[in-house]
């Protein structure tokens, strides 16, 4: 006691310093973790059980360093697939979490696939979930599985190191709607509270396919779309990139194929006495990827019979994704709902509340397409036909 | 207890009473000689007592009046002494002690000769290694100047090379590096102030500047500092610094320390003044601002547009070499969401035998690689390369198939090492391997929260420190941007129109400088 009153002077300074050293020391780090000590997620999936529980499966990589025995090569990854059942998902987690030695870290999964009898449910507890867990990667891309996220999981596809770094590796080459837990919490409480999924299924042990997507209207799948109703809600969603289209030019044999290389959509609604309707502008920029019929399409006249048929057929396909969105599932994903409350936001809150069930499916939708050709390719007629027209 | 302490209040009182009696710098001894030789010789004597390699050679001038000189060994000149003291003076034909001044005003051929009257000077120019010749009968002495001794020729600076530019280095002798320096600047207006410091050593210190371009608030300053020193001895030019910096816990240099001609002369000439300090190859030059710590001489000879480049470089390994290792434990133990995944798996990989926490892998890196550093450069030259292979064979591949550290680990550390030896500057050097530790603690313990707090308080640190009164991080802060050109970049010489804020003398060259076929033009 007495000692300690005496210090002065160097003394002092050097407790001081020695509690300011240990500052950093004593509280031992407790935000750590190493490598070694976490599990790595890949992939979460959840699902909802025969008997209304949620099972919650996880997809472990462990990583293998190059060259030793199970590495085989590169570096490569071994997958685990652990899944646990509960009432709620953090339930559920906690049980997984119970047959781990490492913490779970979900701070790298990159896909999150739901279940279909989840998604047919309600995906609201799943949502809040993600939404409220900050250990949770938002820009985790979200699947609807046709069977259970297991089956996804414990498909091995080959050169790639787990199942689900293929389907992320999938959607990233924009080949379907791509859609993260980010982008489905804004949608979802958006103006259309009403949101689409991309599905995926088995095709067989070594291969998964995106199968189209799910439509949402509020936290329920209501619709299954096709690949090709999934294709025109791109056009209108303004997600499209490069497809091949193949068309036929009216008296004429064979095919032209193109490509679409850009392509932009907007929405022009209009109210009009009561009668509320909506213009849906697309213009697309078009390469000639091939041409099977007998025409030079470096004459302007051809290109522009080639553009017509084009427009035609994007105008049907578009229609068609247009009327089972209004008709069977009576969700807009279109975008129509934010277009209408930009444009008319006082009309809009008196229609929000019955948006989906009464007045998007009665909108009247006028659709207007443009083509352009741009680049017809380097040969002028079709190869290997003699210059005759 | 009130033992230990009343111990203690005694000997601050010693330390804190008058200065102790000093013998050997002759202080104390301002008393004026006296006519008759025999009695200077006693004092001479005394005051030399036990120096034996002190010489004191009786002769008698002209056959006639008595004489002595006294000079140490080795320090003196002994053949002019011999050709062109000694002779003349023993044939000259001198009676009286009064002619002798004529005598070495007309005919005694040293030019550097010159009569001193107390024996303080006597002692200073003995001890310091010229002969002084004392004469019967004559109340002065006379300080023969033909001082001599072994010198390093002058070499190229090892610590700071090029390949264009001088390869003149300064050596230990004050005066061969005034006669370096007035060499390259050949105006009366290179002043150099010349002081002794230290009570025994009694070292020549030479304080250079160029009149009119200096700053002269600067110039009181350093010259203030300077004779406030008082200390037993200077050794060395970093005696001088630590005792004249502004912040003496900085762990930043606050001057320039440098063994080249040309960079000291360019400092001269925008503005700075610099020391020179007897028996060290360093001349220290004020006051410095950081970004000259990351600008290499050779910037100024080489083409701009490659020294902007490369000075660009200089900054991001500057940046790598304080930060990375900090930066990859802070991530990885604390953020390792913000990895990219297929990355971040080939890091677990290497993680995953490892037993130790990342922060001690990196340490226990960073320590080998100090370790090494330090063993290599304390070695003999012959030994060197044997440490750098069992530095590679250690650090490179033992330690990671040991399991005793991961690859990336020695990635990080290896980079940090080039990066640090980048710095042009090693007592930049010194600043970032010693602030790379705490930093690294501070990132194993809080991860990007401690990095970037660390980071924070480095920052303020520099942003508060001064150098001789001159804010340490301009011309970036304060903004100055005009400066600009000489530190974010390396312009053209013929745009660098402009001496930096610091000197008076706003313009150090004509404005329509730029070449091309019509001459100028562009300013």
């Amino acid at each position: 006691m007495m000692r300690a009153g005496h210090l002065k002077g160097a003394g002092k300074k050097a407790l001081c310093l020695l509690l300011i050293v240990s500052l950093p020391i004593l509280p031992g780090c407790w935000d750590r973790k190493e490598l070694n000590e976490i599990a790595l997620i890949r992939a979460v999936g959840i699902d909802r059980t025969e008997d209304g529980q949620i099972e919650v499966t996880i997809l472990q990589a462990i990583p293998v360093r190059a060259g030793t025995e199970s590495g085989g090569g590169g570096g490569g990854q071994q997958q685990i697939i652990l899944s646990a059942r509960g009432i709620t998902i953090p339930e559920a987690k906690a049980k997984l979490q119970e047959k781990m030695g490492r913490r779970i870290f979900t701070g790298h999964q990159e896909v999150v696939v739901l279940g279909k009898r989840l998604a047919k449910t309600g995906i609201r507890e799943a949502l809040d979930f993600f939404a409220r867990f900050p250990g949770f990667r938002k820009d985790a891309f979200l699947f609807v599985s046709k069977g259970t996220p297991k089956e996804i999981f414990e498909t091995v596809v080959p050169g790639e190191s787990t199942a689900t770094e293929n389907l992320y590796k999938m959607v990233r080459l924009e080949r379907a709607v791509d859609m993260t837990i980010m982008r489905v919490l804004q949608e979802m409480s958006g103006d259309a509270e009403a949101t689409v999924i991309p599905m995926v299924m088995k095709v067989n042990d070594t291969t998964l396919a995106l199968n189209g997507a799910a439509v949402f209207r509020g936290d329920k799948m209501v619709d299954h779309l096709d690949r090709k109703a999934e294709e025109g809600l791109l056009w209108i969603r303004n997600e499209f990139t490069s497809r091949i289209i193949n068309t036929r030019l009216p008296g004429e044999r064979g095919y032209v194929s193109l490509e679409v290389t850009k392509s932009e959509a907007e929405l022009i609604p209009k109210i009009e006495e009561k009668k509320r309707r909506i213009l849906l502008k697309v213009t697309a920029e078009d390469d000639v990827q091939f041409n099977g019929t007998r025409l030079s399409l470096y004459n302007p006249s051809n290109v522009d019979r080639v553009a017509r048929a084009m427009e035609r057929i994007v105008r049907d396909r578009l229609r068609w994704t247009v009327e089972k969105m209004q008709k069977k599932a009576r969700a807009d994903v279109l975008g129509f709902a934010g277009a209408f409350h930009r444009e008319y936001p006082e009309e809009w809150d008196k229609m929000k509340d019955r948006w989906n069930e009464q007045v998007f499916p009665r909108l009247e939708v006028d659709i207007q397409v443009r083509v352009h050709i741009r680049r017809p390719g380097i040969t002028d007629r079709p190869a290997g036909l003699p210059e005759e027209r | 207890m009130s033992g230990f302490r009343g111990f203690r209040r005694r000997r601050k009182r010693k330390n804190s009473g008058s200065d102790p009696v000093i013998p050997s710098s002759g202080e104390g001894l301002q008393v004026a000689l006296h006519p008759e030789l025999e009695k200077n010789r006693r004092v001479m004597k005394d005051l030399f007592e036990r120096c034996d390699d002190v010489t004191f050679r009786p002769f008698r001038i002209g056959k006639e009046i008595e004489a002595e000189i006294v000079y140490i060994d080795n320090m003196a000149d002994i053949e002019e002494l011999n050709d062109h003291a000694l002779a003349p003076l023993m044939k000259a034909s001198l009676t009286r002690p009064e002619e002798i001044e004529g005598f070495f005003r007309e005919e005694l051929p040293i030019v550097s000769a010159k009569p001193v009257q107390t024996f303080e000077e006597c002692v200073k120019h003995v001890a310091s290694g010229d002969p002084v010749l004392f004469i019967d009968g004559w109340d002065r002495a006379l300080n023969l100047g033909l001082q001599k001794w072994e010198k390093r020729g002058i070499s190229e600076p090892e610590g700071e090379p090029v390949i264009r530019g001088s390869k003149e280095g300064f050596i230990e002798s004050a005066l061969s590096n005034t006669a370096l320096l007035r060499r390259r600047i050949q105006s009366p207006q290179l002043k150099m102030e010349e002081m002794r410091l230290g009570r025994y050593t009694q070292t020549r210190v030479i304080v250079a500047y160029i009149e009119g371009i200096v700053n002269q608030g600067v110039l009181d300053e350093v010259k203030r500092r300077l004779e406030r020193i008082d200390i037993d001895g200077v050794l060395e030019s970093g005696y001088i610094e630590e005792l004249i910096e502004d912040n003496p816990y900085s762990p930043f240099p606050q001057m320039n320390v440098t063994e080249r001609v040309d960079t000291v002369a360019a400092d001269l000439l925008s503005g700075r003044v610099a020391i020179i300090t007897d028996g060290s190859p360093e001349v220290m030059t004020m006051p410095l601002n950081f970004p000259t710590l990351l600008q290499a001489a050779e910037d100024y000879y080489v083409r701009f547009t490659y020294a902007t480049a490369v000075r660009w470089l200089r900054y991001l390994l500057f940046f790598f070499s304080l930060t990375a290792p900090s930066f990859y434990v802070a991530t990885i133990t604390f953020h390792p969401e913000a990895v990219p995944t297929e990355q971040l798996f080939n890091f677990a990989a290497a993680r995953e035998k490892i037993p130790l926490p990342t922060i001690v892998e990196a340490l226990l890196m960073e320590i080998a690689f100090e370790a090494l550093r330090e063993a290599g450069l304390r070695l003999p030259k012959i030994v060197g390369p044997a440490v750098s292979i069992v530095g590679a064979l250690i650090i490179g591949e033992a330690a990671v198939t040991a399991g005793l550290v991961s690859a990336p680990v020695v990635i990080v550390v290896a980079i940090t090492g080039i990066a640090s030896f980048s710095i042009p500057r090693y007592a930049l050097g010194f600043s970032m391997r010693v602030l790379r530790f705490p930093l690294l603690i501070l990132s194993g313990s809080f991860g990007m929260v401690g990095f970037s707090l660390g980071l924070i308080a480095l920052a303020v640190h520099l942003a508060t420190l001064r150098s001789f009164g001159a804010p340490y991080l301009a011309p970036l802060a304060p903004f100055r941007p005009k400066e600009l050109k000489d530190a974010l970049w390396r312009s053209p010489w013929w745009k660098m129109n402009q001496r930096p804020r610091l000197s008076p003398n706003e313009y150090r060259q004509s404005s329509d400088q730029k070449p091309g076929p019509e001459q100028g033009g562009e300013r």
